[in-house]
């Protein structure tokens, strides 16, 4: 088994692959680290020439969007009707009010979420692809998919690269889809102590041990609701959760962490999850 | 805040739908691209390398066919174009007219890295005023060439021969970041008329401050003229009729600086501050404008022309100052303001005030108008001579040129524009009057009192852009 | 003084920049032939004979 590291979306981002031929580590290496990095700068929100910049200076005029940027705006929508809202990719103004560096940043007021309330709202959006409507003022980011789109974009790269098993981890946000000849993959869940065995598929964790922020005895996680613009006050500090691929893996922890009862709710999808309680 | 017994259905009932409503949405979402495939594929060992196709997205379903979808293409993956094509109309009631077409192209590669390119014609026709003061008797003037002869009736405010020049003009400029905080361009510029050559080399380094809300600028530009008048330029104060041989080519430096300071100030105000000083070596003075000789006050014929024309003379040197403010301030939906504020000081004792005020209004997702003011106010060179009198010493330099003359101008304008198409297409009219007021005292007497010696100027300005 | 990157959403207009454009450029060469002043904004970019 091989492994390489390489740093992108802000994380450690591991690739192994089960092989001793470090000439196919290289090709399979060379074509992830240019995937990720491909995705990462595509979509980044600090891209003056990226997608999301472009959208932004739209002005309310009507974009024209290439097909991986729709792929993920029509993802977006069936995630926003599946959730019933709960899941929006335009609630990222709300990054303006809610600061998440230490937990003893200041909780924003309500007057200052009001305000932002009415830039957010995925139904606000027209949407015929391949053309996108923003109105002024209101911005769309893959924040909440972005790294587990990339775990799965890159592993069906790597998958048609080689037939040997693969497993990457983008920071905690981790597929394979081939078990190892050892049986199973064996991987530890972000800050937790939990050691999870899984043939294939995707694990994603929702909630971050880090960020989040106290006042008094309330822990806020930075979990925001698009509805009411308040962050979450969940009793766990994340969730992972293990599914098909990452992506929905992610979209599943997610939406576990808005509901008023996570485990009931990740009970009823009949998948794995694992629920972090540390008291930070 | 109630739960109908609908709404507490509709919470469990697609649960497990919704995993695989999800899961289908997963599937859709991770085919799209040029590598789709399903998981049965198998790739051969040993491993193929990935090839570049492989990772760009498709930016376009349909592959370019034809050679122009093709360079289209090639184009667009090259750089992202933008610019104004545009027509300007300028017309002076009975003398001057010019059309000029213009072309602005930028080409934005990644990185912030910019080319842009600039293109003018400049087509002019039309008289303007000579210098020569008017007279109770029609004047003759020799042209330029010594050549022809062109003259002004009884009366008139004589005007140089109608011609017609046209000038070509283009200019390029490199645009790019360096690194986090500083950003520089390098340009450069030709112009050319029949008797006249410019060149023009400049460069601009900027550095951020305050996470990108201020912007300190520096530039600098070199300026090499060359002034080829027909027949060869006059000597200043050879007079007209006996004009002596005169270099062929005369030429003439320009250096400028600029330091600039632009501040954001709020989410809706940005406000910029430049100085610039500017310094001119060589030939300045215009070689087809003159002055009037005329008879002095004591005599019986005072203030006619004694028929006698000296070509003017200005110094070979200057120096120019200007302090610059100005704001924008956003209104929201209610469009955007700006004003501004430019003060101007030369070696040669020309002051001047210019103050801009434009508003600019959205009218609804695609129309939008605006209105625009400028107010100018100048005071003359200090070797500003409306006309020299006869038996008085001539004076150092002297120009009878009534731009160089205390005056005020106004502009008004307003303009209409509609975005076409999808994108950032739009097309603008803008119309404006302009009408420059000289000083009316200009120390005329005797028989020039009854005349206006410097009319005002009344030009019509018709503006056609769409941008890109 | 200053915002935040998050609030240069009406900065990044078009509108709001103090760029040089068609239209400058035009007035540029308008003033300067018809008047004794010029510059201010930045550097006007190449010379005629027109004054």
């Amino acid at each position: 088994m091989l492994k390489r590291v390489f740093n992108c979306m802000a994380s450690p981002c591991e690739i192994l692959l089960e092989t001793e031929d470090p000439i196919l580590m290289n090709t399979v290496e060379a074509a992830v680290v240019k995937e990720a990095k491909r995705i990462e700068t595509k979509f980044s929100r600090y891209n003056d020439q990226g997608v999301l910049a472009v959208l932004q200076r739209s002005g309310g005029a009507r974009v024209e969007v290439d097909s991986e940027t729709a792929a993920l705006i029509e993802f977006a929508k069936t995630c926003y009707e599946l959730s019933d809202g709960l899941l929006d990719i335009t609630s990222g103004v709300l990054r303006r009010v809610w600061s998440f560096k230490t937990p003893d940043d200041p909780v924003p007021k309500q007057r200052e979420i009001a305000r932002l309330l009415p830039l957010i709202g995925f139904e606000k959006l027209t949407w015929n692809a391949p053309f996108l409507t923003l109105p002024e003022g209101m911005q769309i980011d893959f924040g909440g998919i972005g790294k587990e789109y990339a775990v799965d974009r890159c592993l069906d790269l790597v998958s048609s690269i080689t037939t040997v098993p693969c497993l990457l981890n983008f920071g905690g946000d981790l597929a394979a889809k081939r078990a190892p000849s050892a049986g199973e993959w064996r991987v530890g869940i972000e800050g937790t102590a939990n050691v999870v065995e899984f043939k294939s598929g995707g694990i994603a964790t929702s909630g971050d041990q880090r960020r989040y922020l106290k006042v008094g005895s309330k822990i806020y996680s930075h979990i925001l609701n698009p509805k009411t613009g308040w962050a979450v006050e969940s009793p766990y500090t994340s969730i992972s959760v293990l599914s098909s691929t990452c992506t929905n893996a992610g979209v599943l922890a997610t939406l576990s962490f808005l509901q008023d009862d996570p485990k009931a709710f990740l009970e009823a999808q009949g998948c794995r999850y694992w629920l972090q309680k540390d008291a930070p | 805040m109630q739960l109908t017994p609908q709404k507490a259905e509709k919470k469990t009932e697609p649960k497990k739908s919704l995993k695989i409503a999800l899961s289908a949405a997963t599937a859709t979402l991770l085919a799209v691209g040029s590598f789709a495939h399903a998981e049965e594929s198998v790739p051969t060992e040993p491993p193929v390398p990935s090839n570049d196709s492989a990772q760009k997205p498709a930016v376009w379903d349909q592959p370019p066919s034809d050679f122009f979808s093709r360079t289209y293409s090639a184009l667009k993956g090259w750089a992202k174009f933008n610019g104004e094509v545009g027509l300007l109309y300028y017309k002076e009631t009975n003398r001057v007219s010019a059309f000029e077409p213009s072309v602005n192209l930028v080409a934005m590669f990644d990185g912030g890295k910019t080319w842009s390119n600039h293109l003018t014609l400049d087509s002019l026709t039309g008289a303007s005023p000579n210098g020569a003061t008017p007279s109770r008797n029609a004047q003759t003037f020799t042209g330029p060439s010594g050549n022809s002869t062109y003259s002004a009736p009884a009366g008139q405010v004589p005007v140089d021969g109608s011609f017609h020049d046209t000038r070509i003009a283009y200019s390029t400029g490199w645009f790019q970041p360096l690194g986090e905080k500083y950003e520089f361009t390098v340009g450069g510029g030709v112009s050319s008329e029949y008797d006249y050559r410019s060149l023009t080399l400049s460069s601009t380094v900027s550095r951020y401050l305050n996470s990108k809300n201020t912007k300190l600028s520096l530039g600098a530009s070199l300026e090499l003229d060359v002034s080829d008048p027909v027949g060869g330029a006059p000597q200043g104060f050879d007079t007209m009729n006996a004009k002596l041989p005169a270099d062929k080519a005369l030429g003439k430096t320009v250096q400028d600086f600029l330091i600039g300071l632009s501040q954001v100030m709020s989410r809706r105000l940005i406000v910029q501050a430049n100085y610039s000083i500017g310094s001119s070596h060589g030939y300045m003075t215009d070689p087809y404008k003159l002055l009037s000789e005329v008879l002095p006050e004591a005599n019986v014929n005072a203030g006619d022309s004694t028929g006698v024309y000296y070509y003017e003379k200005r110094p070979d040197a200057r120096t120019k100052n200007s302090l610059y403010v100005g704001a924008k301030y956003h209104l929201l939906k209610l469009g955007i303001l700006s004003g501004s504020y430019r003060y101007f000081w030369d070696s040669w004792h020309v002051h001047s005030h210019t103050f801009g005020v434009d508003y600019d209004l959205p009218l609804g997702p695609k129309w939008h108008a605006g209105l625009d003011v400028r107010y100018y106010l100048q005071s003359k060179a200090d070797f500003y001579r409306p006309f020299l009198i006869q038996g008085e010493a001539l004076p150092s330099y002297a120009s009878a040129d009534y731009r160089l003359g205390d005056m005020d101008a106004i502009t008004v304008g307003a303009k209409i524009g509609k975005k076409i198409g999808e994108g950032k297409n739009d097309l603008t009219f803008h119309l404006q009057y302009y009408q420059q007021t000289p000083d009316s005292n200009l120390g005329a007497f005797g028989s020039l009192a009854q005349y206006t010696i410097a009319p005002s100027v009344k030009a019509l300005i018709l503006k056609m852009i769409f941008g890109f | 003084m200053g915002v935040k990157p998050w609030d240069r959403d009406l900065l990044a207009q078009p509108g709001m920049t103090f760029g040089a454009s068609l239209e400058s450029g035009w007035d540029d060469h308008i003033y300067f032939s018809k008047e004794a002043s010029s510059g201010g904004s930045g550097f006007s970019g190449g010379g005629c004979g027109c004054n």
